[in-house]
């Protein structure tokens, strides 16, 4: 008779989508020794090492080189495809057994120049927005729920598994005329999501919240962000929208 | 000019310990195992380098047509190594490359191109560089280099003297004396999966970064080309290291040699 699930890491596994890009390697650089980090990339890897790309001691080529130790596991997807996405929790699962955050990082961020009646700009933007911005997380959490976390809910409130979206103070404020219809609304699905997951979810134990920063890294941090994400998983907070902003003054 | 003896005055890795900038390249697996660097030597060493070869291709040195369908011309490093280039003909060096790209049999014999393409140069076609190397019979001892030109590189002597047949092992690209680069500007050296990714450039491409380097070990799926034409003139050495051919025949089997 099983005691329940045991387990021996030390390092909680971290389902990161984004990766590649500027919140996640950031997040990547400064988190890879606290979790076991699968990081999905559509076409950049992290600039960290993974299991395509570590370092080496031209000098002493067959040393062991401490920055190698947590390298992150990469997995190239494109999450707007529902093949991929089944993917990506197939190998998060295979390969670490588990996962106790997952990070909506990736986006569509392109907007338009001459407002959204300028041709079909905006509207092939739409499609892109809604697909990478809401229905890739949508689905992520979906599965990852299916697959792993909806008959675990001890386990889960044990392990404080949970999800963080990553948003955008765009979908909570309207910045006229700097062509983000697409993507303000693509965000406002997303924390709209966030609150309807926390819900569902907490069930079973497992916390979805949703980071909300300013532009990154011209007006915060970009590692002001990533911190942001961690405190979330540290915490035991669920259906929040946590702003990043600039400190006034 | 016999096997020569640390032509650069490096007879081994420590002495190459104080001329590099940093000791973290980064190894790679994909499309094909290979190694890259950035600021690959001080600000100080790069100068001497850069100016040494500035200083050759302005005396016209760097002139002869590379003579395999390449827009390109070039020069061998071993007829001019009379200044900083000679660092890269020293045993100390051949045995960084080698041990950095996990090749334990090679000989010690070194082959070094200067190159030189004009702007707008055509690309090049994927190539594997697993193709033999011709060097006198007696082989360099392990505290020396041999080097290329002293028999027909290509195809040994034509006379049937004695000589050695190696293959390339080791394929390294160092780039110097280049204008700043930027992404749109062209002349990179393309990675591919297969000769078919080369022929749509769909590979890694590392791009003529002064300072920086790229190498892999020389394999029947190494593929590498030119991969488009640069906005700029596009300057670079080339070296290869050899192994024994009979390593290539037991390793991928005798088809896998490329003649030339």
């Amino acid at each position: 008779m099983s005691t329940g699930e045991v387990h021996e890491k030390t390092k909680r596994v971290c389902l990161l989508t984004g990766a590649g890009g500027l919140l996640g390697s950031e997040f990547c650089r400064r988190y890879a020794g606290e979790y076991d980090i699968v990081a999905v990339c559509r076409t950049r890897a992290p600039a960290v090492p993974t299991q395509h790309e570590q370092y080496v001691d031209p000098l002493a080529p067959g040393e062991d080189l401490p920055e190698n130790r947590d390298a992150v596991h990469a997995v190239y997807a494109d999450l707007t495809d529902p093949r991929d996405v089944e993917r990506v929790i197939e190998v998060a699962l295979a390969r670490f057994g588990g996962v106790d955050i997952l990070v909506n990082n990736a986006a569509h961020l392109g907007g338009y120049p001459h407002t959204m009646l300028d041709g079909d700009a905006a509207l092939h933007d739409l499609e892109a927005h809604l697909l990478t911005n809401v229905v890739a997380p949508f689905r992520l959490a979906v599965r990852l729920a299916q697959e792993s976390w909806q008959h675990r809910a001890a386990d889960n409130r044990a392990r404080g598994r949970n999800v963080v979206n990553v948003s955008s103070l765009s979908g909570l404020h309207t910045y006229p005329f700097l062509g983000q219809a697409g993507y303000g609304a693509s965000k406002a699905a997303l924390n709209a999501l966030t609150v309807h997951q926390a819900h569902e979810f907490g069930r079973f134990g497992v916390r979805v919240n949703a980071v909300v920063p300013d532009s990154f890294p011209a007006r915060v941090a970009t590692s002001a962000v990533a911190d942001a994400v961690v405190h979330l998983d540290r915490g035991d907070a669920t259906g929040e929208a946590v702003v990043v902003e600039r400190p006034a003054g | 000019m016999s096997a020569a003896s640390g032509q650069g005055g490096l007879g081994g890795l420590g002495e190459l310990a104080g001329l590099l900038a940093h000791r973290r390249w980064v190894r790679r697996t994909l499309p094909f195992p290979h190694v890259v660097a950035a600021d690959v030597f001080t600000d100080e060493v790069y100068a001497a380098l850069e100016a040494d070869f500035v200083r050759l291709l302005d005396g016209g040195v760097i002139s002869q047509p590379s003579g395999s369908g390449y827009e390109a011309t070039w020069a061998r490093l071993a007829e001019h190594a009379d200044g900083p280039l000679s660092l890269f003909l020293s045993r100390g060096w051949h045995d960084l490359l080698a041990g950095v790209a996990g090749v334990a049999t090679t000989t010690g014999d070194v082959s070094v191109g200067l190159h030189h393409h004009e702007p707008g140069g055509a690309p090049g076609w994927p190539h594997n560089d697993l193709n033999p190397g011709w060097f006198p019979e007696a082989a360099p001892g392990p505290g020396e280099v041999g080097v290329d030109g002293l028999v027909d590189y290509h195809r040994g002597p034509g006379d049937g003297s004695p000589a050695r047949e190696t293959v390339r092992a080791v394929s390294a690209l160092f780039y110097l004396a280049n204008p700043s680069w930027a992404e749109g500007d062209g002349g990179e050296t393309g990675l591919y999966d297969s000769v078919a990714a080369g022929a749509r450039t769909e590979g890694v491409l590392v791009p003529p970064v002064n300072n920086s380097l790229v190498l892999f070990e020389c394999t029947p799926y190494s593929w590498h080309a030119y991969a488009r034409a640069s906005r700029h003139q596009r300057n670079s050495l080339v070296m290869w290291l050899h192994r024994p051919r009979q390593d290539v025949v037991e390793l991928w089997g005798e088809s896998s040699v490329v003649y030339w």
